[in-house]
């Protein structure tokens, strides 16, 4: 059983406020799942896998105009600039 | 009308697209399958309809998570419900067709009956007490209800196929890197790929010419040299599909449709371990693909005090419990104690799985299985997310190996259709659209529902 400590750690890593009711919720419903994920421990695998076989293919980066539609999608805008809260 | 019937008309002069696409931008969308209808586009794209594809001129219809310039794009979520998308994806850009809309889905394609949408729920065209399947449960029921010739969607974990299933249609899901994804909101990027509801095989196949190969814009695209011809195909039918708990009048159904066919029994020993394995990958990625929506570059933004209170407040008011429960999971299973157990176990029997599939795929060319446990359920009936996720039991194994698929409907349950899922070795699209076509010519489901 995870614990409602558990869930609202795991809310604030995922960067998600969540309502006492929801930690509940959320609770009970995470108990669930993962009893039902823990067939997976039965599994017989290999430890010895290579998980990370695939090669990236990227392109080289390349200088481009961005246009102005980019940034009219943002919320909070100042001139040319993107505008956020105070981070420090 | 399928993309062949419309294309034959236009070169027939029977009709011309723009009269075409006109009826279908004047029929009623019964079903609540489009979130947004694109009639201007639709109407300024068919009147001068482009030639750089074989299916310009024809229209159709694009799940809400395929970015279409200058359109709105929601994927099903109140964190996007007023974003513009700003550039076209590159299927889209291929067809270069004319687009009646964005069809529904579950929120970030997050689910199997379009109920977690942020919008409305998709009815199924053959009875609207009951879901159109999900996540591109708007995209099956356009297509159904012929309110589009043929529709693209996106396929995770079924999220094609399962609806095509419950919708009587034809869903493709393309071997994992034959079509580009680039013009996809992500939600598990090494799971997710593009692919068609269409009613016909043929139909699929012609849509695969037009928007598969490689693009520089997605890496894990390929360019596919398919030579594969061959007549006489061998069918396994792995034994963990056809179990004694399997639906009796599906087993019947799918084994009446497989008569004729040199299918043997096989085993795929690891599936117990796929729907888990799905689950603990999808909602990993998902919980690092989601991360970006932060309310600032762009999306719904809720104020707070300050930085760290403005991203938990927007990020709480943009997304519905079932996302809120993906990114959660799998941070869960991402975090510091769990990794190993969790994530990392997942992986290696994703590896299993694979060579369950490698091994079967030596002596067989197909495998055949249901598409699905069950017919369409009614609206409301899965009320916990484990229920749900069981729905895609005989789908997200495909995803997770990186296969080729198609579901075929092969017949009904009282009024409900059945489908038939065929899965293929990676880059033989072609064999599969053969096989799928033999069966659909047997069957003929479509030619007496039209």
């Amino acid at each position: 059983m995870i614990s409602k400590k558990e869930v609202n750690y795991i809310a604030d890593l995922s960067r998600i406020k969540i309502t006492p009711k929801e930690t509940e919720k959320f609770q009970k419903e995470f108990s669930d799942i993962l009893s039902h994920f823990d067939l997976l421990k039965k599994a017989k695998t290999n430890e010895k896998t290579n998980l990370n076989s695939r090669k990236a293919e990227l392109r080289p980066d390349e200088v481009d105009r961005f246009s102005g539609d980019l940034l009219k999608l943002a919320s909070i805008r100042e001139g040319r600039y993107i505008k956020v809260k105070k981070i420090l | 009308m399928t993309i062949k019937e419309i294309s034959d008309g236009i070169k027939k002069k029977k009709f011309s697209s723009l009269e075409i696409t006109k009826t279908y931008l004047d029929k009623e969308d019964k079903f609540d399958a489009f979130i947004t209808r694109t009639r201007e586009l639709a109407l300024s794209q068919a009147n001068n309809p482009a030639k750089t594809s074989l299916i310009s001129n024809i229209p159709f219809a694009a799940k809400d998570n395929i970015l279409v310039k200058g359109i709105k794009n929601t994927c099903g979520s109140k964190s996007l419900k007023d974003y513009i998308a700003p550039y076209n994806a590159t299927c889209i850009e291929k067809i270069d067709g004319i687009l009646l809309g964005k069809t529904n889905l579950d929120e970030f394609a997050m689910g199997s009956s379009t109920e977690s949408s942020f919008f409305f729920t998709t009815k199924n065209p053959h009875d609207s007490e009951r879901v159109a399947g999900g996540s591109s449960g708007g995209s099956a029921a356009a297509v159904a209800a012929d309110l589009a010739p043929y529709a693209l969607a996106s396929d995770t974990g079924g999220s094609i196929r399962l609806p095509a299933s419950f919708c009587g249609v034809v869903g493709f899901k393309p071997t994992y890197g034959a079509v580009s994804r680039f013009g996809l909101a992500a939600f598990a990027s090494s799971l997710d790929q593009i692919g068609s509801l269409t009613k016909t095989v043929e139909d699929a196949e012609t849509v695969f010419e037009v928007i598969s190969g490689k693009d520089k814009k997605d890496s894990t695209s390929r360019d596919i040299k398919d030579t594969s011809k061959k007549k006489r195909f061998k069918v396994g039918l792995p034994k963990e599909y056809f179990t004694s708990e399997l639906d009796y009048e599906i087993r019947k159904i799918i084994e009446k449709a497989i008569n004729g066919l040199d299918a043997e029994k096989t085993s795929l020993p690891n599936t117990k371990y796929a729907l888990p394995a799905y689950y603990i990958i999808s909602t990993a990625e998902a919980s690092a693909n989601l991360a970006r929506y932060d309310g600032i570059k762009y999306g719904l933004k809720t104020e707070g005090d300050n930085y760290l209170t403005s991203y938990l407040k927007t990020r709480a008011e943009s997304f519905g419990k079932e996302v809120k429960r993906r990114i959660m999971l799998g941070t869960f299973s991402l975090s510091s104690g769990y990794y190993d157990a969790y994530y990392h176990k997942a992986q290696q029997a994703r590896e299993e799985i694979k060579k369950d599939f490698e091994k079967v795929f030596s002596q067989f060319d197909f495998i055949i299985t249901p598409t699905s446990p069950s017919v369409a359920f009614k609206i409301g009936e899965k009320k916990d997310p484990i229920s749900m996720y069981l729905s895609d039991i005989f789908t997200v194994s495909v995803n997770l190996a990186g296969l080729p698929a198609i579901s075929i409907p092969v017949g009904d349950i009282n009024n409900l259709p059945v489908g038939l899922q065929i899965i293929g070795k990676p880059f033989q699209e072609k064999n599969l659209f053969s096989l799928a076509k033999i069966i659909e010519k047997d069957v003929k489901y479509f030619s007496s529902h039209s």
